[in-house]
């Protein structure tokens, strides 16, 4: 995308200072009648000559342009962003100064770094918080061979990526602990009498397997259809995210609650489940209808089931924590008939306080709560650091930060394991940011009345 | 790239690149001495005071872990220097015993400022001038050295390089030959295009959490996992679809996940 740009070309202090300097010698020249002052300020004229015919020639052919490859990517993951001259700079062909591409990211996608400047710079964006993350303006900054002039071009572009939530597998043995699978689940059409063409038969698409081809439903139609497995009984789940406002809340803790919540929507929606999930507010965030590629080899079910997928997934990275009692905390604003509810919330002391969860329930009859604290100290947010510049000394070493932050986790999983209780009449399990949905659901233990 | 301003210190062959670089325009910047210098003195003596300092400078950083040590050895070998000058010269009384050479010092020193202030351009040097102008070559070297490859401050040692042009203003105003305004033009002019032609290494160096903005190369082509454990970072869904993925060079392949 080729944003607004605009083009700053000033000296650089040295170039001040040579600037200065020659001024100096030139009089000192002038007042003394020493013939090498002269000369030698002739001789940083010529240099400052060159410098600035060098930056006017570097600065030929600079049109930046950038374009994120993928626009949304999970937290933890990379993003892909083309960066590329449409003209060919002649700073790339001729050695006359040198360029680098500074990008002003935020801190959740990196912060600030340069990329030497070239054609084309394809690079990567580490996504490190859920949410939509503007990248910013980035500048072309070029100087020439001497370092006396600085050319600037800064293009604001107003591009953005999205880091969506999380999603985690989830274990049989967690889904049928919340009821989202079950061992005997009974079909919900009735079988197909004589000459009826049974609930679902769609045109053929190729690679469909021969044998789904629903033979009756092709004789009727003259064209070969396939034939889609029929639903099991219509189920609909709501899921319920506790976004209220509360202090002491801690990001950790949101993003796990979220991700928890991809999860769980995406087990649901394989399960075959309508889904929504609402807030605090009962506002809907999202809602899922049961997968239509499931358990069929539909192509087009397939791709209407990615993008539901990632539409739920976009919802639920915009996800605030920020919904206050006065704006009508706990009150659903469509109960609906739902089979099964699952809530999600931090757990400060006192679970799901404030929040009625039965309202959101209706008549579901697995009901799961799930309350996460925090397992790691919140860390403190860094002062801004200053632009790292790419030399040849760059090395590959990332350290071992990952495994460090992993070692964290698993120490605070084994030291504070998830404890399962009831909260009315929903199944609670009490645990931290640091365990698993799969931790969760069937690793908690009971806790002591 | 001053371990004395806490950035990291040039090393390997940036280090010996830019070190030989400093050597090479110090000897172009010797150019306008020739005027005050009777034959090739200019360059001998020029070479004899700042090759063992700079050189030394470069073995002395890649052995020592401590780089702020490194300007005091270098002022020691100075001082080795100038006893191996004075020895080659005769002027150190060795056979009196090392006491004596110490001793000898304070009366080379004073004998050298003054054939110095007393000769007219251009010079045919004596011993103790010989060691004056070896010291005071090896001193320059030493500050340049600490300016240019400890500090990184490129314009002060670029202009001062330069401001050899002005070294025999006072005996010769009207000035010498072009090269001798040029040498040492163009050693400023080296040194203040380093930066451009050999960029510096990376201020930081960090693990990938710490490590700021974009990474320049793209991730190796890989497929999507599938599950996310404690241990990794959430994973991307994965579908039955073939991805695209991002090779090395900018294009675009297809692989299935």
């Amino acid at each position: 995308m080729r944003g607004r740009a605009r083009t700053i070309l000033r000296p650089t202090g040295r170039g001040i200072v040579v600037l200065v300097a020659c001024a100096a010698l030139w009089l000192l020249g002038d007042l003394t009648r020493i013939e090498p002052a002269r000369q030698l300020a002739a001789g940083l004229v010529l240099v400052l000559a060159v410098g600035a015919i060098g930056i006017l020639v570097a600065g030929r052919g600079i049109s930046p342009r950038r374009r994120v490859v993928d626009d949304a990517v999970p937290v933890g993951g990379s993003a892909r962003v083309m960066l590329e001259m449409q003209d060919r700079p002649w700073i790339t062909v001729m050695p006359l100064g040198r360029g680098v591409v500074r990008e002003h990211l935020p801190e959740e996608l990196g912060g600030q770094g340069d990329l030497p400047l070239a054609r084309r710079m394809p690079h990567v964006l580490h996504v490190s918080r859920r949410g939509g993350h503007a990248l910013g303006a980035y500048s072309v900054l070029v100087r020439d061979v001497f370092g006396l002039f600085h050319l600037r071009r800064t293009v604001e572009d107003g591009l953005r990526i999205t880091g969506l939530p999380a999603v985690a597998e989830m274990s049989t043995a967690a889904e049928r602990s919340t009821g989202i699978a079950d061992s005997a689940v009974a079909g919900a059409a009735p079988v197909a009498g004589v000459g009826e063409l049974g609930p679902i038969a769609r045109p053929y698409a190729t690679g469909d397997d021969i044998r789904r081809i629903h033979w009756r439903a092709s004789a009727r139609t003259g064209t070969l259809m396939t034939r889609e497995d029929e639903p099991t009984a219509g189920r609909s789940a709501v899921v319920v995210l506790d976004t209220t406002r509360r202090d002491g809340l801690e990001g950790q803790v949101e993003e796990a609650l979220v991700s928890h919540a991809a999860t769980v929507l995406d087990s649901l929606g394989r399960n075959g489940w309508e889904v929504r999930i609402v807030d605090a507010s009962g506002d809907e965030i999202t809602r899922a209808q049961r997968r239509r590629g499931v358990p069929g080899p539909s192509l087009l079910g397939g791709e209407a089931d990615a993008l539901e997928r990632r539409a739920s997934l976009l919802a639920l990275a915009e996800v605030d924590f920020d919904d206050d009692e006065q704006h009508g905390v706990g009150r659903d604003h469509a109960a609906g008939h739902a089979e099964l509810a699952i809530a999600l919330g931090a757990d400060l002391g006192e679970p799901f306080a404030g929040l009625e969860l039965d309202r959101f329930a209706g008549r579901a009859t697995r009901r799961t709560a799930i309350a996460l604290d925090a397992a790691l100290p919140e860390e403190e947010p860094e002062t801004p650091r200053r632009a790292r510049r790419i030399g040849p000394a760059d090395g590959d070493d990332f350290g071992h930060a990952h495994e460090q932050h992993a070692e964290q986790l698993a120490a605070a999983h084994a030291q504070r394991p998830p404890r399962r209780s009831r909260l009315g009449t929903w199944a609670l399990v009490r645990g931290s940011s640091a365990d698993t949905l799969d931790d969760l659901l069937t690793t908690a233990v009971e806790e002591p009345r | 790239m001053s371990p004395l301003m806490g950035r990291p210190s040039l090393e390997g062959p940036h280090l010996t690149g830019r070190a030989l670089l400093l050597l090479v325009a110090l000897l172009l910047a010797a150019a306008p001495t020739s005027q005050l210098l009777a034959g090739a003195s200019w360059l001998v003596l020029t070479l004899t005071g700042a090759a063992p300092v700079i050189l030394g400078g470069i073995v002395l950083r890649h052995l020592l872990s401590r780089t702020a040590l490194v300007p005091l050895l270098q002022l020691g070998l100075i001082c080795v220097l100038m006893l191996v000058v004075e020895t080659a010269q005769g002027l150190a009384p060795w056979s009196e015993g090392p006491v004596a050479v110490l001793a000898s010092q304070p009366e080379v020193l004073r004998l050298g400022v003054q054939e110095l202030a007393s000769g007219l351009p251009p010079m045919v040097l004596g011993a103790p001038g010989t060691v004056i102008i070896v010291v005071l070559v090896a001193l320059l070297a030493l500050l340049l050295d600490l300016l240019y490859l400890d500090l990184g401050w490129h314009t002060p040692t670029a202009l001062l390089l330069m401001g050899a042009v002005l070294v025999p203003s006072l005996q010769q105003p009207s000035g010498g030959a072009w090269w001798q305004v040029a040498a040492p033009v163009a050693a400023g002019a080296a040194v203040l295009a380093v930066r451009t032609v050999h960029g510096d290494p990376a201020i930081s160096r960090g693990t990938a959490a710490r490590r700021p903005g974009p990474s320049p190369r793209p991730a190796a082509p890989s497929a999507p996992r599938c599950c996310a454990s404690r241990s990794s970072p959430p994973a991307p869904p994965c579908s039955a679809r073939p991805c695209p993925s991002w090779s090395r060079r900018g294009s675009r392949s297809t692989s299935t996940c």
